[in-house]
């Protein structure tokens, strides 16, 4: 592999980097809520933020 | 009542529990137990009968592909009735504000990352190198056999496990953060790009959660695979002319 390829690559790399770290983090979820299957029940929000075995407040 | 309706009825009713709390990660240990070695088994039976070498057959891959994913619908059928999982709502819809741009976008950041992590993990582990190379050792691949495989069944089925039952279970039981970096390390060392694929797992997990739809994950994976099908078609060599 020639240096020049090596730069390319390189560069290629940084910037995809760039890109998918700006993504994930404008789009990161923040809470288990924005999770798609709980978001999308409505009714399992209020269960899901309670550790196992204990019924929600 | 016919029994589609009741099916239909069935699968659009909203969960009233969580099946996450109780779905528990390691039952999938179970369905690999079974997998596993029907796969192998059937992978050897087909090596025996067609004399291709290990690691470098499509053949090979399609087989044990097939049987994973084959069983893992099997198991996910399963699970989604004794846990009251509503597999309509693990798909979900696009939600509306949602720019489809963004996956054509993702899906070149995550090939443009890909081959320059592989060289970094070349240059550091030399045991990577030497493994790259004897998968890489194959004929030129069946164009149609890459296409079923690694576009329509791999993009359906690691979506489905990876980002559908890990992401939710992993968060659920530990944290949002646990839930999109245990899925995607577990998916990554699954591939020969290691780093990258690990990176494009984390990135499907966001972009599912971004999306509010299984099914946009599922078409980014595809179009990533569609991409490196034909790349890979491309830079083969020809079968000469007798």
């Amino acid at each position: 592999m020639t240096d020049t390829s090596l730069a390319i690559e390189a560069f290629l790399m940084g910037a995809s980097g760039m890109l998918i770290a700006l993504y994930l983090a404008r789009n990161w979820p923040r809470s288990k809520r924005q999770l798609p299957y709980f978001r999308n029940s409505g009714t399992v929000a209020a269960s899901i933020l309670e550790p196992e075995g204990q019924a929600p407040a | 009542m016919a029994p589609q309706c009741h099916l239909r009825r069935r699968l659009d009713r909203p969960s009233s529990t969580n099946p996450f709390a109780s779905l528990r990660a390691r039952s999938l240990l179970v369905w690999l137990a079974v997998a596993v070695p029907i796969a192998i088994v059937t992978g050897l039976i087909v090596m025996a009968y067609t004399e291709i070498e290990p690691f470098a057959s499509e053949g090979l891959m399609v087989t044990v592909e097939l049987w994973l994913a084959g069983t893992f619908v099997a198991w996910l059928a399963f699970v989604a009735g004794r846990h009251r999982l509503n597999l309509l709502q693990l798909f979900g819809s696009p939600s509306k504000g949602f720019n489809w741009w963004t996956v054509p976008v993702v899906v070149a950041a995550s090939m443009a990352f890909s081959p320059g992590s592989g060289l970094v993990l070349a240059y550091y582990l030399p045991w990577y190198r030497e493994y790259v190379a004897l998968t890489n050792g194959g004929g030129p691949p069946r164009l149609a056999v890459l296409m079923v495989t690694l576009v329509v069944v791999a993009p359906v089925f690691e979506e489905l496990l990876f980002r559908g039952i890990l992401l939710h279970r992993l968060a659920h039981r530990w944290s949002v953060a646990g839930g999109v970096l245990a899925p995607s390390i577990v998916f990554g060392a699954l591939h020969l790009d290691i780093v990258g694929a690990t990176v494009f797992g984390i990135v499907m997990c966001v972009l599912y959660v971004h999306a509010g739809s299984l099914l946009v994950p599922i078409a980014a994976h595809a179009l990533n695979n569609l991409v490196s099908v034909l790349l890979i078609a491309a830079a083969s060599p020809r079968p000469s002319r007798p």
